[in-house]
């Protein structure tokens, strides 16, 4: 049973969740326990809370990751010990454990490491024992050799917490996991967006970890991801009603050909390259020369896509200072078999002082081709997700002609067997994933 | 994409998927089309030819909106379903028969820093000739002919066992 930061954020909330565990307990099971920390952001305890404590010193000095994963897993610790003692306090034995007591091995990357190994021992003796196991969400340990005393704390990342309750639920093979949230399920979109979204009974492993990896937030796709691996029972329910919640089940457990959600995600920018002026021989030169700087500095690209007159792509709006200064007034030589052909990157419709620079003080050296990079700003992804549905003719059609209808303008798609996304300017997007919600007629899903 | 899986290579962890490529896999038998020189508005022109294409009830995958039309994939056996649907309309288009898909598969590999970009910049280092490029949260999947998709995926599966020996 894990509990999210709302579910322990106040004595109330922790005192609903503790009489859910409690309730587990006297039905039979023997439950297990992960928590988050205590609140979301503001909150003194909370992760972003305990960052804040670093980063406000000196924003010029970037914390270490080590130390820094040290200092964000106090929240789940804070958070374990509080609600153990709270069972202690309402009759039950109860015993905290930090993730590495809870055996949970990860690799060695802070702040995003990946679980490897589980050794369950502490947990399944404490269970045996008729103590109830609270375990630290989001955090695990490193250890780089053999002996290393005590290993290393690191940090599971985004989401860690589920991350950690489909671990600890594969390794004691346990009956099911139970995601508690301030939501009664996985819905059919944000309802924020969509008052009318419809809470889903059933969904598959597939789905859900398409749906969040597609931006909804309330389950973390590596936790169904494991799920699935390990064919376990998962649910997602409130913590503070009685709805029965979503069950994540099997992909032959659930409708076929339909189509479960509208998620949206992502803060981009989009770039498109107009490489008409490029004979072939030049063009793979110059797609090659982009691509390897985009690695080098490590930029992000989303919505890949090359035609016959040229390649695009979208970065992530916080990376696209970066971008610009490496793409705009960019020269790129291309060595043909006489001479060498400069070809000139460009960013929007005029050049900017630094490209018309660059373009004068080359003028000597020869002739000079301009590659025009169109940006469109403020864009976002808009996606549909659905088992089995996106193979069926006419998808395409019916969602881009729902859109225009709708004066959407969509600047690129990309699509997979379960999804379908759509890039759009974000000022459309509450006016797109109502569009999309009712042309699938979501709010009667089940 | 039901097609042909010839090649793939995979590795995990014990509880998650490794980070980093964890798959690399050829699909075969496929035909790129290329739809271009669209007239009139281009977002309506682009709902015209899907119309007919989908009137042809024709599944097309990894549709790619381009400065003058837009291009997808068809399983081969459908390009002349597909050609039979646009020739009639003066639609300006190419098909691009016996193609082949490299789909590279790594956890979350759009917010894996640079690795979208490291991939495509190995991929065209290989000067195989690709065709069409699309991206999901944890696969890339390159468009090429059936020789260079064999080239694109013995260098990334290489990639793929070196960070594994390292």
């Amino acid at each position: 049973m894990k509990f999210g930061g709302t579910s322990v954020a106040s004595p109330d909330a922790r005192r609903q969740s503790a009489l859910r565990v409690i309730s587990a307990k006297e039905q039979g099971f023997s439950p297990v326990v992960v928590v988050s920390a205590i609140g979301r952001r503001g909150a003194p305890y909370a992760t972003d809370t305990l960052i804040g404590l670093l980063r406000e010193m000196d924003d010029t000095v970037e914390p270490d990751a080590r130390e820094m994963d040290l200092m964000i897993a106090c929240g789940e610790i804070f958070s374990s010990v509080i609600f153990a003692h709270l069972l202690k306090t309402l009759g039950h034995t109860a015993m905290a454990f930090r993730g590495g007591q809870a055996g949970i091995r990860t690799d060695g990357i802070y702040g995003n490491a990946r679980i490897v190994a589980i050794n369950p021992m502490a947990i399944q003796k404490s269970v045996a024992e008729r103590c109830i196991p609270v375990i630290c969400g989001f955090q695990g340990v490193f250890v780089p050799e053999p002996g290393h005393p005590g290993g290393e704390l690191t940090t599971l990342g985004r989401g860690g917490s589920d991350t950690t309750a489909a671990a600890i639920g594969a390794a004691l093979k346990a009956t099911a996991v139970e995601i508690f949230t301030d939501v009664e399920g996985v819905k059919t979109a944000d309802p924020d967006y969509v008052n009318r979204a419809s809470t889903l009974r059933r969904i598959s492993y597939e789905e859900v970890a398409e749906i969040a990896h597609l931006g909804a937030k309330v389950l973390h796709p590596r936790a169904a991801e494991i799920a699935m691996k390990y064919g376990m029972s998962l649910w997602v329910k409130s913590t503070f009603s009685d709805a029965i919640g979503t069950e994540v089940v099997p992909s032959d457990q659930v409708e076929r050909n339909r189509v479960t959600g509208v998620t949206h995600t992502g803060k981009l920018v989009y770039l498109q390259f107009d490489l008409k002026g490029a004979p072939d021989t030049h063009r793979t030169e110059l797609e090659s020369r982009v691509y390897e700087m985009m690695a080098r500095y490590n930029l992000n690209l989303h919505m890949m896509n090359l035609s016959p007159s040229g390649i695009g792509f979208a970065v992530p709006r916080d990376q696209y200072p970066i971008a610009l200064d490496l793409l705009d007034g960019l020269v790129i030589p291309v060595q043909t078999e006489t001479k060498a052909q400069m070809y000139m990157f460009q960013i929007g419709a005029h050049p900017s002082l630094e490209a018309e620079t660059q373009a004068k003080l080359l003028e000597p050296l020869g002739p000079l081709s301009t590659v025009p990079i169109s940006l469109t700003e403020g864009c976002t992804m808009v996606s549909v997700v659905g088992q089995e549905y996106m193979s069926n003719p006419g998808v395409f059609y019916r969602v881009l002609a729902a859109l225009h209808e709708n004066q959407v303008p969509v600047l690129q798609t990309t699509d997979s067997n379960l999804s379908l996304s759509c890039l759009i300017p974000e000022s459309e997007l509450h006016r797109a994933v109502r569009t999309l919600h009712d042309l699938f007629k979501l709010e009667s899903v089940e | 994409m039901s097609h042909n899986t010839t090649i793939a290579n995979q590795l995990e962890t014990a509880f998650e998927k490794r980070r980093g490529i964890s798959r690399v896999e050829i699909r075969d038998d496929f035909a790129q089309v290329h739809i271009s020189q669209l007239a009139g508005t281009l977002a309506e022109s682009r709902l015209a030819v899907l119309k007919l294409v989908a009137d042809e009830g024709v599944s097309i995958d990894f549709v790619k909106l381009t400065p003058s039309g837009i291009s997808f994939l068809v399983a081969d056996h459908l390009a002349a379903k597909i050609e039979a649907a646009l020739r009639p309309s003066g639609t300006h288009f190419s098909i691009v028969a016996r193609q082949s898909i490299v789909l590279v598969t790594a956890v979350n590999m759009r917010d894996e820093e640079g690795l979208l970009a490291r991939v495509v910049s190995l991929a065209i280092g290989t000067g195989a000739p690709i065709d069409h490029l699309a991206d999901m949260h944890d696969q890339l999947l390159v468009v090429t002919n059936h020789d260079g998709a064999r080239v694109i995926s013995a260098r990334l599966t290489q990639l793929m066992e070196d960070a594994v020996e390292n």
